[in-house]
C-alpha cells in the first residue's frame, strides 16, 4: 500500500509549537525553574525505558521515575519523541519490537509528531547484532530508498503521527552516490511520505567536514517537508567539526536558522540539543539565551502564532500529518 | 544479502581497529568477497581510507568509552590511562557492543577485572572494583521489576577514607588493615551502605 502523502490538504496542520529543549536528566533543574524558557520538549524515548535485548521477556522495563518527572514538569507542554533505538536503516531486519514500544510510549504521551534518525546503528556480527552507538550513513541511492519506504509506511501505520527522518551527520562517504543530500533527502519524504527533521548543526559539520553548501542544500531542498529543526553546539577535533552538542551554537549554525525559518511553511518547532554533562559549563543563563535567541528567531520569521496543542481524544482517529501550507 | 553484508562489514570497520587496519592493508582480499558486488568492494575500499572513517571510529570509542567512565569513575581513577587502553582493547576484543544500555557493559568490564585483578597488581583495585559493581546491581533494571537483593561487598581496608581519596583523584599510598564488609541496599531511588566489621584472622 503506497502511504498518503503527509503533506495532503484533507488532514490536520502541523501545529505551531515553537521553540524546543532536548530533555536530558542533568537538565532537570532548568526543566524545573526556567520552564517559561521552552514551549515543548523533546526526549529520546530510549534513556527512560531499559531494553533487555532481542529475547527477553519482558524485552523493556519502563523508567517510572524518568517518566513521572517529565508528566509533572513539562506541565501541559507537548513532549516530542526522538528516537535513537529503531535504526531504520538496518538491512537484516527490521526493529519490529521497537517500533511497539514506540506506540505505547505515544499511548501514554501522545505527541503531535515522533522522529527517528535516517541512518542504521544495528549491524549483524557472527551469530550476534553489534550496536555501533553511532549513526552510520546510508547510500543515497534507488535501493536504499526502496528498502525504507516498505518501513517508513508501517511505522506511520502503526504511529499514527506524521513520522521525521533526520537528515544525517557523516563524516566518511560512499563513492558513487546516486544522489546528492538534497535530492535524497526531497526523493525519501515525496515517496515514502516521511516528513524532514532537520538538524541544522549535521548541515553544518557535513560542510565543514564534506564540503557541503549548507545554504545551496537549504535552497535545493523542499522545506515544505521540514517539520521540525534541531540545532546544537560542536567542537573541532583532529581537523573535524563534531556534532557533540557541546554548549551554544556557533554563528554557521545561527545563520542557517536565520536562513531557513522563513522558508519552512510547515514548520512545527526548532529544538536544542546539549549533551547533559555540557549543561554545568554551559550554565542556566548561557541556556536560557540560547532559547531566548532561538525564540526572537522564530517570532521573526514564523508569522502564525505559537498555539497549544491537545492530544486527540482517545476515541478519535490518531493519525493527523501535515497540511500545505498555502 | 549484500546489503547486508554491506552494512556489516561499514560497522566493522567503525568497531574493529584490527580489520580496519586489514582492510586499508590488504584491501579486497581482507573483505567477505562473495557477499558482496563490485560497487560494494569500491565503496568499502573508499569508506576505509577516509579521514573520516579514523574519526567515526573515535566517535565510536569514545562514546563507549564514556559510558564506562560514568559507571565507574573510582575504578577508572586506579588505572593509568595507558593501562586502561590496553585493557579496554582486551576486553572490547571480546565483547563487541551489544546495546545502548552500558550498565550491562559495565558489570561486564567489572567482572574482567576482578579476573585479572592478580596480574594487574593495582593496590586497592579489586575492592573498589567490587564496590562500583555492587553499586551497578543495585541499579541495574529487572525484567520483573523486582527490587536488587542486598549487595555484600568484602573490604580490606576501611572502605570511607579510601572511596573519598579515590573519589578526590588521591590514591592512598598505605591504610591499616580493617576487614570490613559493606552492605547495599535499594531504598526508594537511592543506595544506602551499612558497613559490619569482620574479626581479623587469628584475633
Amino acid at each position: 500500500m503506497r502511504p498518503t502523502d503527509p503533506l495532503d490538504p484533507a488532514t490536520a496542520p502541523i501545529p505551531k509549537l515553537g521553540v524546543g529543549l532536548a530533555y536530558q536528566p542533568a537538565l532537570r533543574p532548568f526543566i524545573e525553574e526556567r520552564r517559561e524558557t521552552f514551549d515543548y520538549l523533546e526526549v529520546v524515548p530510549d534513556i527512560l525505558w531499559t531494553d533487555f535485548g532481542r529475547g527477553c521477556e519482558p524485552r523493556y522495563r519502563d523508567d517510572e521515575e524518568g517518566q513521572s518527572f517529565l508528566e509533572r514538569h513539562a506541565a501541559g507542554r507537548p513532549i516530542v519523541p526522538h528516537s535513537i533505538g529503531l535504526s531504520i536503516g538496518t538491512a537484516h531486519r527490521f526493529n519490529r519490537d521497537h517500533l511497539g514500544q514506540m506506540e505505547r510510549w505515544l499511548e501514554r504521551f501522545p505527541a503531535p509528531w515522533a522522529s527517528e534518525h535516517l541512518a542504521y546503528n544495528l549491524a549483524e556480527h557472527g551469530a550476534d547484532e553489534l550496536q555501533a552507538g553511532v549513526t552510520i550513513p546510508l547510500p543515497r541511492d534507488r535501493a536504499t530508498l526502496d528498502s525504507l519506504a516498505p518501513r517508513i509506511a508501517e511505522v506511520r501505520e502503526r504511529l499514527g503521527v506524521p513520522f521525521l527522518l533526520e537528515n544525517n551527520v557523516y563524516f566518511f562517504d560512499y563513492p558513487d552516490a546516486e544522489m546528492d543530500d538534497a535530492e535524497f533527502l526531497d526523493a525519501l519524504s515525496a515517496e515514502t511520505g516521511c516528513g524532514l527533521l532537520l538538524d541544522l548543526h549535521n548541515v553544518h559539520c557535513n560542510c565543514v567536514n564534506r564540503g557541503v553548501d549548507g545554504r545551496r542544500l537549504l535552497d535545493a531542498l523542499d522545506l515544505e517537508r521540514v517539520v521540525e529543526m534541531h540545532v546544537a553546539g560542536g567542537v573541532e577535533h583532529q581537523g573535524f567539526w563534531l556534532d557533540a552538542h557541546c554548549g551554544p551554537m556557533p554563528d554557521e549554525v545561527w545563520e542557517l536558522l536565520d536562513h531557513a525559518l522563513p522558508r519552512c511553511p510547515n514548520l512545527g518547532g526548532v529544538t536544542f540539543e546539549m549533551i547533559g554533562s555540557w549543561y554545568e559549563p554551559m550554565g542556566a543563563e548561557r541556556l536560557a539565551g540560547e532559547l531566548a535567541g532561538m525564540r526572537e528567531l522564530w517570532h521573526r520569521h514564523q508569522p502564525a502564532p505559537v498555539g497549544s496543542w491537545e492530544a486527540p481524544a482517545a476515541a478519535e482517529p490518531a493519525a493527523a500529518p501535515l497540511r500545505r501550507a498555502g | 544479502m549484500t546489503a547486508t553484508a554491506f552494512q556489516n562489514a561499514v560497522a566493522r570497520l567503525i568497531v574493529d581497529e584490527p580489520f580496519r587496519r586489514r582492510v586499508r592493508a590488504e584491501g579486497e582480499t581482507a573483505l567477505p568477497g562473495r557477499a558482496l558486488t563490485a560497487a560494494e568492494h569500491r565503496r568499502l575500499l573508499a569508506a576505509a581510507a577516509d579521514p573520516g572513517m579514523e574519526i567515526t571510529a573515535t566517535l565510536h570509542r569514545g562514546f563507549r568509552l564514556s559510558k564506562l567512565l560514568g559507571r565507574l569513575p573510582l575504578t577508572f581513577e586506579l588505572l593509568d590511562p595507558a593501562v586502561s587502553r590496553r585493557e579496554l582493547d582486551a576486553f572490547w576484543a571480546e565483547r563487541p557492543p551489544k546495546s545502548f544500555y552500558y550498565i550491562e557493559e559495565a558489570i561486564a568490564f567489572s567482572d574482567y577485572l576482578a579476573r585479572h585483578a592478580e596480574r594487574l597488581a593495582i593496590p586497592y583495585l579489586a575492592e573498589v572494583v567490587a564496590f562500583e559493581r555492587a553499586g551497578l546491581e543495585l541499579q541495574r533494571a529487572r525484567p520483573d521489576g523486582s527490587p536488587p537483593p542486598p549487595q555484600r561487598v568484602a573490604f580490606e581496608h576501611d572502605p570511607t577514607p579510601l572511596i573519598e581519596a579515590i573519589a578526590t583523584g588521591r590514591v592512598p599510598e598505605s591504610l591499616p588493615r580493617r576487614p570490613c564488609e559493606l552492605v547495599g541496599r535499594r531504598v526508594g531511588g537511592d543506595t544506602e551502605w551499612t558497613l559490619t566489621e569482620r574479626p581479623l584472622p587469628g584475633a
